[in-house]
């Protein structure tokens, strides 16, 4: 019984290995594969540069903790212009319309 | 175990053409014979092929050392690949494949063993998806048990299996090929 299934066995070997090689490489795709290379590395120049200004805001940081410090401190600048009062602008912009129209008075 | 295509990969990352090209060079030849026999359509297993270096360069900026062996990941991404090929082709042309084709010997001993090819070639197309993998794998591309099984993403118990249930159909399929 054991004897059979190993001839059968072998039979399949032998008729697998009658498969013949497939042909080789088509120079074609080998151009199509690197071709798709070249489009990739060109999409990374613009990665590596915001990789690069990472690393000179924040060296050796992880990406996201650069863009998070800049994130936190838009919002802080954002919520300061927005809330905080400006009075200190005021008096000045007064004085600008005083001396103004003192100086079309002498005209 | 160091692999002898990271320092290829994470020069290709860096936008090393000649290390892409010599990834390609590596590899092409097996993941095409592969998806060959998987696919057996020509034009589709070289979309396959490219297919599955195109996530090979997407991932190589990022690519982390030690985490696969590239040429296992290439191998089971071509698999995938495959995978999502025969799944999106009408079922009958998979009925079709699956049917064996008659080997009586002819006049020419040429046209005999052409016959043979088709008719073994046949019988592997109509095998079950991953059975037909691991024969392709353990036979064609001399995989050993533990890097087919890794590619397939199963044990080697589980592949032993898949080999085992693969046989038994081809036995019974190419039966009348036995005297030939």
């Amino acid at each position: 019984m054991t004897t059979n299934h190993q001839d059968k066995d072998d039979v399949l070997d032998r008729l697998l290995s009658r498969v013949p090689a497939p042909p080789a490489v088509p120079q074609a795709l080998e151009r199509r594969v690197l071709a798709g290379y070249d489009r990739i590395a060109a999409r990374w120049t613009l990665t590596r540069l915001l990789d690069r200004l990472a690393d000179a805001v924040w060296p050796d940081a992880p990406f996201w903790q650069p863009a998070c410090a800049m994130a936190a401190a838009i919002v802080i600048g954002l919520g300061v212009a927005a809330f905080a009062p400006l009075d200190a602008a005021a008096p000045a912009d007064e004085n600008q319309t005083f001396a103004d129209s003192t100086l079309s008075l002498d005209i | 175990m160091l692999d002898p295509d990271a320092d290829l990969v994470a020069r290709a990352g860096r936008g090393d053409r000649a290390a892409a090209e010599a990834l390609m060079t590596r590899h092409i030849g097996r993941m095409l014979a592969l998806a060959r026999r998987m696919l057996t359509d020509a034009a589709e297993a070289e979309d396959a092929v490219q297919d599955a270096f195109i996530q090979l360069w997407t991932h190589a900026v990022r690519w982390e050392p030690g985490r696969a062996k590239i040429g296992t990941w290439l191998y089971r991404v071509t698999l995938n690949k495959c995978y999502d090929r025969l799944r999106r082709r009408p079922t009958a042309r998979l009925e079709e494949a699956a049917e064996v084709p008659d080997a009586a010997p002819g006049p020419d001993a040429h046209l005999q063993d052409a016959a043979i090819s088709a008719a073994i070639e046949a019988a592997l197309a109509g095998l079950p998806e991953r059975q037909r993998a691991a024969i392709q794998l353990c036979h064609f591309q001399d995989c050993g048990n533990i890097e087919a099984a890794e590619i397939l993403g199963v044990s080697v118990e589980a592949l032993e299996s898949l080999l085992a249930r693969g046989r038994r159909t081809l036995r019974s399929k190419l039966e009348h090929l036995r005297d030939g």
